[in-house]
Order: structure tokens, then C-alpha cells, then sequence
């Protein structure tokens, strides 16, 4: 059986507006955390896949650190799903993926999409994890794995 | 790339989201025969593979009847060039397959 992927799917056109003004900036957050206070953090796929789960054409970027996640976790602000999945989506991403354990015992996975700076943070309950996720996307994040020599993606 | 381009004013850079106005025509998509999803993906893996793999279903003539009348009023209103409108993965990394059927010259 054919897999659907949405229900209402987009399709964009883009015009091109000559007097666009500059993009807004996000407003700064006194919050340290935008999520939850973090216990700890296992990083559980280091190394950037691709949706197919091909480290090779990941070439050029880093494997994730706990650090990346910290910093991921601070600045990340929720988006829809519809954001995450058309406006923000980049095709030929590459992923990885954290377990994460706040302070109020919850467990969620996290998994980043390196170069659209979004993540689905996915509640695991008894081991499991429990669908629907949340998608969150940190501006500040994107491209964070890249290696100053990376090459476009196409 | 983005964050390099960014820098630059319109219209030296290379168009973003915050540049432009996109149309949406409602369609569906779903993988194509033989396409399977692999085994052992993450969460986000699997959404990011059914965006990259699966196929839009075809625009209807009724869309794009619509799409041409509404590109159509927003040239007359905005006044640029019908050589500034693109499908979407033609300017950035989306699926392929977006408005591969959608008609508005």
C-alpha cells in the first residue's frame, strides 16, 4: 500500500518581489532553556545521515555533540508541522538524533535536520516512542554540523 | 549558503521564503511503486523520506485555471516580470515533483 504523505499537500510558486524588506529577526528569549530544563543528553545517531540513511552524501559535515543539542535546546522556538514538513524542508538533509532526559524525568528523542535547523522531539514512554512528536526550529542552529569546506548541497 | 546570501540585499541575493510570495495548490502525494521506506530510520528520517520520495499527484485542470488567473492578477498588481515566478524546486531544495503539472503561461 502506497504510504500518503499529506492530506493537503503544497505546492509553491515563487515570485521574486524587488522591494522585500530585510527578514525579521526572532525576538531574544531570557528563558535558558525553550523547551525544558535538561537532566542529560545521549547522543544516539552522531553521525549526519540522509533521510535514506547515506552518511556518504553527508560528506563534509560533523558528527553532533551534547553540546550541539544544549545549544539546539536553548534557542529552538516550536513550529508547526506544516513548517517543518513544506516551508522549512530541505530535500538531500542530513540527520541525527539525541535521547534526552529533562528534569522532570520526561524522555523525548530529538532528531535534527542539520541544514534546515528544525527537529521533531518525540516522547518516549516505557520505551517506546509515542507519536505525534513536536517540531521545534532554531534559527541560530542551521548548518551547525557543517565543516567550513562542505559543499553545496544539490 | 542562506546565511551568506542573507547579507546581501534584495535583489542581489539569491530569493528566499522571506522574498517572495508562494502558491499553494492542494495535492497529494504518496510513494511510487517499488519505493519503500528502509528499515531503521529515525522519526524525522521517515517524514524526511516520504518528502523526498513521494509523488504529487497531478495538478487539475480546474487548478490551474485558477493558478493562471491568480499569477495572472498579481502581475498586473505587483508589476514583475512572469520570468520571476518559479516552481519552488526549481529554486530551492524541494521535492521534485511539486508543481511539476502546474500550467500558469
Amino acid at each position: 500500500m502506497a504510504l500518503k504523505r499529506y492530506a493537503c499537500a503544497a505546492i509553491f510558486l515563487i515570485s521574486h518581489l524587488c522591494h522585500a524588506q530585510p527578514p525579521e529577526q526572532p525576538r531574544a528569549s531570557s528563558r535558558t532553556h525553550a523547551i525544558a530544563p535538561v537532566a542529560s543528553i545521549e547522543i544516539t545517531r552522531a553521525t549526519p545521515e540522509t533521510a535514506a540513511a547515506d552518511t556518504g552524501a553527508c560528506a563534509g559535515t560533523r558528527p553532533l555533540t551534547e553540546s550541539d543539542v544544549r545549544r539546539f535546546l536553548t534557542h529552538a522556538r516550536p513550529i508547526t508541522r506544516r513548517a517543518a514538513l513544506q516551508d522549512e524542508f530541505l530535500v538531500g538533509d542530513c540527520y541525527t538524533e539525541a535521547r534526552i532526559r529533562f528534569q522532570d524525568g520526561r524522555t523525548a528523542s530529538l532528531g535534527i535536520a542539520n541544514d534546515a535547523g528544525t527537529a521533531l522531539l518525540t516522547p518516549i514512554a516505557q520505551g517506546k516512542e509515542q507519536a505525534p512528536g513536536r517540531y521545534f526550529r532554531c534559527r541560530q542552529c542551521t548548518g551547525m554540523l557543517d565543516l567550513p569546506d562542505r559543499l553545496p548541497v544539490n | 549558503m542562506n546565511k551568506i546570501e542573507m547579507t546581501k540585499s534584495v535583489p542581489l541575493r539569491y530569493p528566499s521564503n522571506t522574498d517572495s510570495i508562494g502558491i499553494e495548490i492542494v495535492g497529494s502525494a504518496s510513494l511510487p511503486p517499488g519505493v519503500t521506506m528502509p528499515a531503521g530510520l529515525s522519526k524525522v528520517q521517515q517524514d524526511a523520506f516520504l518528502g523526498e520520495k513521494a509523488v504529487y499527484e497531478s495538478v487539475t485542470t480546474a487548478q490551474n485555471i485558477s493558478l493562471q488567473w491568480l499569477v495572472g492578477e498579481l502581475i498586473d498588481t505587483l508589476h514583475f516580470s512572469s520570468s520571476e515566478v518559479h516552481r519552488h524546486p526549481d529554486v530551492s531544495r524541494k521535492n521534485t515533483t511539486e508543481a511539476s503539472t502546474a500550467v500558469w503561461r
